[in-house]
């Protein structure tokens, strides 16, 4: 009798713990993502981290976002598993890439082959996920796509899914509010508009002599 | 590989996943959407149709990140000729 009450007790504490932990999650989500200090610390480092990119080679869409990408994951500081897997992601492909332009440059036939039998295997890895998601209720389903959406959760449980959604949402909504004030400013402080006949001209007025 | 909702215990062994916990889960999602309609019928919104937003919600965040990304590059390589703009950028900061 003890014993069960025992397990009783240690059951409801931890679905208390486990409310606790779903609320607390929310809370210090909104908390950390949406206070104005964040934002200011992330516009700083990602200006930073643009002002590095810009001294080397020219400025590409993709590697804009991945410094945008970057550096809202170094913000999170490690505590969510999307973070992680955006940092972590970066040092393999970085790697990846390296091995695969050294095998493009030596033999271009092997890459071929490879690439074809991945395809292969991803075919048919669909296809058995195919087969089984017609047993899986429509929930798993959604909660699956969800997980290919955020970095890292590819095939993590529903449960782990659904709070790295929890706290990637605010992230991402802080990193176009940021990006969008960024983007306002430069066009408002006399970003060059370039006319026809290609001279540079400032749009502001009187900041500097044209 | 727990393809159902799993009942059973998890791999760390110490919680189990009840239904209550992804309820709370799902409906703290939920409030974090975007609601467009004006009556919020928190009790009666499926599950799916959350997941459902929250798959939309995350890529329309995306192709906004993509967008304002693509400016930006534009933005920052027409600025990269004039060294003032680069004072400006560090005194936005």
């Amino acid at each position: 009798m003890s014993l069960n009450q025992s397990m009783n007790f240690d059951r409801s504490s931890s679905r208390g713990k486990t409310e606790n932990r779903a609320q607390n999650l929310g809370n210090s989500a909104d908390i950390q993502w949406k206070s104005e200090g964040q934002q200011q610390i992330y516009s700083s480092e990602l200006v930073h981290a643009l002002q590095k990119l810009r001294l080397g080679e020219e400025m590409a869409t993709n590697r804009v976002r991945d410094a945008a990408n970057r550096v809202l994951a170094a913000t999170a500081k490690g505590g969510s598993r999307w973070s992680r897997a955006i940092l972590i992601n970066r040092l393999k492909l970085k790697k990846f890439m390296k091995k695969r332009n050294e095998l493009k440059r030596r033999r271009t036939g092997v890459t071929v082959i490879t690439t074809g039998n991945s395809r292969l295997k991803k075919k048919s890895k669909f296809i058995v996920c195919r087969l089984k998601s017609k047993e899986l209720p429509a929930f798993q389903r959604k909660a699956r796509l969800l997980g290919r959406l955020i970095p890292g959760c590819q095939k993590q449980p529903v449960q782990v899914v659904l709070e790295e959604a929890i706290d990637y949402i605010p992230a991402l909504e802080m990193q176009v509010g940021a990006m969008s004030t960024l983007v306002a400013r430069l066009t408002t402080n006399g970003s060059p508009v370039v006319p026809s006949d290609g001279h540079v001209q400032p749009s502001s007025t009187g900041a500097y002599p044209n | 590989m727990s393809s159902r909702r799993s009942r059973q215990s998890t791999s760390n062994g110490t919680s189990r996943i009840t239904d209550q916990q992804i309820i709370d889960l799902v409906s703290k999602l939920d409030q974090l959407l975007p609601e467009m309609r004006s009556n919020r019928r928190s009790n009666k919104v499926p599950a799916n149709k959350v997941l459902q937003e929250t798959c939309n919600y995350i890529r329309d965040l995306h192709k906004e990140v993509e967008d304002l990304s693509e400016r930006l590059s534009q933005l920052l390589s027409t600025v990269d000729a004039e060294s003032p703009e680069a004072a400006i950028i560090r005194s936005l900061i």
